[in-house]
């Protein structure tokens, strides 16, 4: 190895610090004997300061930009808390069965929304539209109060014992960002406050949303475990 | 009557956001206004334009309002110029150009010449011109480091590059861009 020369330093990372404590030395006893090499160091300091100084100095439309931050408008979005969507969501489906006089499965359409008991009737309804079969939720006291469904979407409200429960499926990728993983009899769950969520196979994601969150918790395993058997 | 059952589903992750959007927008208007000077100088350095530079710097701004539930709060300057960059990426994306870096590019020696020669003031103010006909990864690097005073881990963040990239870029950047102002007749003054 040949004599440490102003060379064969890294002056750029003696600058900078990312030297080794060993290197810096070297350099240090460099720079102390070599008068070159203290030029050279210095002429480096000298040239970084003078493109800071000219890059600084650029001038820029600061009046403008400003204009254009403060005139950013965030997108309008609809927002409904749950504990005034969901009883007035339950409302207004049974004002939409009485209008609608029937339940519309014959309709050749997509999308569209059905009010009936029946989870049968329901259930060829919702598959017509998205061939999505959906799974009987076996709990006691449950029963179906509105449908709705498009072509990669379809939701069941049901009332369990008095409480609003809904359970949906999309083929979409829905946003579960937010949502924590847990797994619950070996599956994976998505979980976050008034929603348990899990995906099955195709992709498609299930979610559930009730006020009582252990609720939600039991509609989603008992869902999880039909869909798993059909 | 129909009810739209799904609306009351979370489609996106903003449901925060649409509850608050009022005190958001004063938050990010706040938090960005400070950091207008550095978006739009790496913004011209990247578009080689004013203009060009001005929609970038409005697209980003744009772009970075919608992400901005999902900025953790660390290090704002670094994300905003990650957002430029790949605003500008997108600007142009079409075929890919030519990659010019090995990914061990930081680890390739780089030659150290020497700065014995002091610029004259005529050559200091030539050093923009000269910066902007470097290579997008050198003159970003310089621009980030040396001008915007970036640390090279906020600069690595920037870029999404490793650390001992951008150091090698800067130094790469640091001596072609000496090179080329040494070497500049005067020809290219704007």
């Amino acid at each position: 190895m040949g004599a440490i020369t102003v060379n064969n330093i890294n002056w750029h990372a003696y600058l900078d610090g990312s030297m080794s404590l060993d290197e810096r030395s070297m350099a240090d006893q460099v720079l102390a004997s070599d008068p070159i090499a203290k030029a050279h160091l210095s002429n480096l300091k000298a040239f970084v300061a003078q493109v800071q100084e000219v890059g600084l100095a650029e001038e820029i439309p600061l009046t403008k930009l400003r204009t254009q931050l403060s005139a950013l408008k965030p997108r309008p979005r609809f927002h409904l808390s749950w504990k005034v969507a969901m009883p007035v969501a339950a409302s207004l489906a049974f004002v939409a069965f009485f209008q609608l006089g029937r339940p519309a499965g014959d309709a050749p359409i997509v999308s569209g929304h059905i009010n009936v008991t029946n989870f049968g009737q329901a259930s060829i309804w919702m598959k017509e539209a998205n061939g999505v079969e959906f799974p009987k939720v076996e709990l006691a006291g449950a029963h179906i109060v509105a449908s709705e469904r498009t072509s990669d979407t379809g939701c069941f409200c049901m009332e369990i014992d008095g409480k609003s429960v809904c359970l949906r499926f999309s083929k979409k990728p829905d946003a579960t960002k937010d949502f924590k993983k847990c797994f619950v009899d070996g599956c994976e769950f998505l979980e976050k406050p008034g929603f348990a969520a899990f995906k099955c196979e195709g992709g498609i994601l299930w979610m559930v949303h009730a006020q009582d969150q252990k609720l939600a918790w039991a509609v989603a395993r008992k869902a999880s475990k039909a869909i798993r058997s059909i | 009557m129909l009810v739209n059952y799904s609306s009351v589903w979370p489609k996106q992750s903003t449901l925060a956001i649409s509850l608050s959007t009022g005190v958001m927008k004063g938050d990010f208007e706040r938090a960005v206004r400070g950091e207008l000077a550095v978006m739009y100088r790496v913004a011209r350095r990247l578009t080689n334009s004013g203009p060009d530079a001005e929609d970038l710097v409005q697209q980003t701004l744009l772009r970075a309002f919608t992400a901005w539930d999902r900025f953790d709060g660390a290090k704002l300057r670094p994300w905003l110029l990650r957002i430029l960059s790949n605003e500008n990426l997108a600007r142009f994306r079409g075929p890919a150009a030519p990659q010019q870096f090995s990914e061990d590019e930081h680890d390739q020696p780089f030659e150290n010449n020497l700065w014995e020669t002091v610029l004259t003031r005529d050559q200091v103010q030539r050093i923009l011109c000269n910066l902007d006909k470097l290579e997008t990864h050198y003159k970003l690097a310089v621009q980030l480091c040396d001008v915007e005073g970036l640390s090279y881990e906020e600069a690595a963040q920037a870029l999404d590059v490793p650390m001992g990239t951008i150091r090698s870029r800067l130094f790469r950047g640091r001596a072609m861009l000496r090179e080329l102002v040494l070497n500049d007749g005067g020809d290219n003054r704007e």
